[in-house]
């Protein structure tokens, strides 16, 4: 989370979503101090939280256990309505939440501790189209790839389409889609993101 | 619907032996003397005699009869002679070897207390209704009420249907060794709750109701009474009463469609339910018997009765003390979960507060110091209730658990999961209790690799750990309960909650699997 994002010309609308009132305050008091960031509104329950949505924000910034309730349900539905960004700011740190979160379609994972930097960062890269995961996810055995599939994982970490890998490896959108199916398999993944993501992290390839 | 089905049938089958052992009880003549007499032609002579009238050697079939009740047979006066052949006489003359008259003073044979059973059948109706149906034999057997105060009382109000035996080996066979198994309550219970012992039971109540019908027709049929439907009758009711008897083990077979494929490893809850139904299901086999063999003594009924009532009350403080049992289990649940709850929703979030604070103000000793008491709240919330059980459920918790156990103890952990659906969140609990206990003993007492395996959907869960060395010494399960091995007693207990079935075994390769299966329903 060192890399500064770049800063964009419009400021990124973020809500925060926490049922503890002092800490979703506080965060929003300090994300209103960054220049490029406007904080549309806050919610400390799920139905708040929706209403959220009508302020389309670019960003949301959840926490996972909202008194009785569970945030990760919230990002699934917001996801699944192709919603804005999610990152979640947990008070915990455990791999399988990041799992979970990854599989969500979440963007982001940020512990509270964290210095606030990391969360500002972190609004700042999934507002520009990235991922920003500060606590890593449990680690899957990527040696169960063959290097065929290390070359497809290699490429869509570089952001490629599926016509654009085809094209590099000399072979149709339509078995890259079928090397996919099974990299998901084999790695226990559900999206381009997660793929990309864990490669990343978990060093499966040379850093690109 | 089934439940008031079942009660109108014993309902009606209540009524019908009511009747049938009033009836029998209002008309019945019982044979005082127990000799009867026919006539051959003009000649009055024996017909039969009871080997409890003490007259063998002295009488037998076709002795010639020349006096009753003082009339000389040739002066009788019609009366007389249609009593005479009623066997309502007191004393009869024969003829000796020298062609004098001899007199015989016939005793009264006991008059069976007919009627006292038949009352003591009411009562047991009446009583074992209001017990079972007020829940003081478990809850479980509540809507069993009718039925089983019917199945219990049938044969004592149909004795007056039929005569009293005399086969004390019956007793022996069927009551004493019931009677001596109270002195060992504990292991009865145990005993009676085995599969083995439920279709030994059922065996018994089988040839019960066919020892019923030999007894009534070979010893006391025809040759008792000079009317053949009435035996055909007693026959008949006998059956019925048989018949009744194998009612609750039939729902007891019907209600535990694993009982013998189970063995040892069906939940105890489950086979604990059913000792009372067992007991029910012998009683009436048990009473009629005692009945039948002590000629209508009520000694043994009762005895029977007292080992019921006996094992019954301790049946039900065992269901008490596994109520209260539960009842601690899961309020230390709830307790550790508000713990968890507060630990998170106050001092973890003030801490995120405090660190942002002091990251602030730049004193970076104190942030550190601030992060690492909230990374040690954490570790405590998870250890009271893990927060991935019920954000994500059992299969990502054991992820954690097995990756912790990993690296504290430095041993190989797998986990195999296959967990597209949540079962219940009781389960799910129980599932990772008894993960814990078990991977606690798999380090402590076994050898690597060991292994995890989860396999749940919606309606079953089904968890392994296996682990090859050491293990468990071979009577631990057994001892669990009696040696302070908690472990197991924990994970029994935990399985039991959910009505799951949990087995530990030694396979012969080595090593020690511990298995928990639970399904709906």
């Amino acid at each position: 989370m060192t890399a500064e994002a770049p800063i964009p010309a419009r400021p990124i609308r973020v809500a925060v979503v926490d049922d503890h009132a002092v800490v979703r305050d506080g965060t929003a008091a300090l994300l209103e101090r960054e220049a490029d960031i406007e904080i549309v509104g806050v919610a400390g329950t799920l139905e708040a939280a929706t209403g959220l949505l009508a302020q389309h924000p670019d960003v949301l910034v959840v926490d996972i256990r909202l008194g009785e309730q569970n945030g990760f349900a919230f990002v699934r539905e917001v996801k699944e309505a192709g919603g804005p960004a999610v990152v979640i700011l947990s008070a915990f740190d455990y791999p399988q939440y990041v799992d979970a979160a990854l599989r969500l379609g979440a963007s982001g994972y940020v512990l509270k501790t964290d210095p606030f930097g990391n969360l500002v960062n972190a609004i700042r890269q999934v507002a520009a189209g990235g991922v920003a995961y500060s606590v890593l996810p449990t680690a899957t055995d990527h040696r169960r790839l063959s290097l065929r599939e290390i070359e497809v994982v290699t490429l869509i970490v570089e952001g490629r389409s599926n016509d654009e890998i085809g094209a590099r490896l000399g072979i149709s959108a339509k078995t890259v889609e079928s090397h996919l199916t099974r990299i998901y398999e084999r790695v226990h993944v559900a999206s381009r993101t997660e793929l990309a993501t864990r490669a990343v992290r978990e060093g499966w390839i040379e850093a690109v | 619907m089934r439940e008031r089905i079942r009660n109108g049938a014993a309902i009606t089958i209540a009524g019908i032996c009511l009747v049938l052992g009033i009836y029998s009880w209002l008309t019945q003549q019982p044979p005082f003397t127990g000799v009867l007499l026919r006539f051959d032609g003009p000649t009055l002579v024996v017909d039969k005699v009871d080997p409890g009238a003490g007259l063998t050697g002295t009488i037998q079939s076709g002795t010639v009869v020349t006096e009753v009740d003082g009339f000389l047979v040739k002066d009788m006066t019609p009366d007389v002679r249609e009593r005479s052949l009623h066997g309502d006489f007191s004393e009869i003359g024969i003829l000796d070897p020298n062609g004098a008259t001899k007199t015989l003073d016939l005793p009264d044979l006991p008059i069976p207390p007919i009627g006292f059973a038949l009352l003591v059948g009411v009562a047991l109706l009446v009583g074992i209704g209001l017990w079972v149906g007020r829940g003081l034999a478990g809850d479980g057997l509540r809507p069993l009420a009718i039925s089983l105060a019917v199945a219990s009382a049938t044969p004592l109000i149909l004795v007056p249907t039929w005569a009293p035996a005399n086969a004390p080996l019956l007793i022996a066979a069927f009551a004493l060794p019931m009677a001596a198994r109270l002195v060992f309550a504990d292991g009865f219970i145990a005993a009676i709750t085995r599969p083995a012992w439920q279709l030994i039971a059922a065996a018994l109540a089988s040839m019960a109701t066919v020892a019923h019908v030999v007894i009534v027709v070979a010893i006391y049929g025809l040759a008792r009474w000079e009317i053949p439907s009435a035996d055909l009758v007693s026959a008949i009711v006998i059956v019925l009463a048989g018949s009744i008897t194998l009612v609750p083990l039939a729902v007891l077979l019907y209600t535990t469609p694993h009982a013998f494929a189970n063995r040892a490893g069906m939940a105890r809850r489950q086979s604990d339910d059913r000792v009372p139904l067992v007991l029910a299901a012998l009683t009436p086999t048990i009473v009629s018997m005692g009945y039948v063999a002590l000629g209508l003594g009520v000694s043994v009924p009762l005895l029977w009765l007292l080992v019921v009532v006996v094992v019954l009350q301790s049946n039900s403080r065992v269901d008490t003390l596994r109520i209260q049992r539960d009842t601690v289990v899961a309020a230390t649940e709830i307790e550790r979960a508000r713990l968890a709850a507060d630990l998170h929703d106050d001092a973890l979030q003030e801490m995120t507060v405090l660190v942002r604070r002091l990251d602030e103000v730049g004193d970076a000793d104190a942030a550190a110091l601030a992060r690492s008491i909230a990374d040690r709240l954490r570790e405590v919330c998870g250890d009271l209730r893990l927060p991935i059980l019920d954000e994500l459920g059992a299969g990502p918790a054991l992820e954690w658990l097995v990756a912790r156990v990993g690296e504290t103890s430095g041993r190989e952990v797998m986990l195999e999961r296959v967990d597209a659906a949540r079962p219940p969140a009781d389960v799910e609990l129980a599932v990772f209790r008894v993960a814990q206990e078990a991977l606690a003993n798999a380090v402590t007492h076994g050898a690597p690799p060991i292994t995890v395996r989860y396999d749940a959907a919606a309606t079953r869960a089904s968890l392994s750990i296996t682990d090859h060395g050491g293990g468990l010494s071979a009577d631990a399960a057994a001892a669990a309960g009696r040696s302070g091995h908690y472990g197991l007693l924990n994970m029994r207990q935990r399985a039991e909650q959910i009505g799951a079935r949990i087995d530990f075994r030694r396979p012969a390769d080595g090593g020690t699997v511990i298995g928990l299966d639970w399904a709906v329903g």
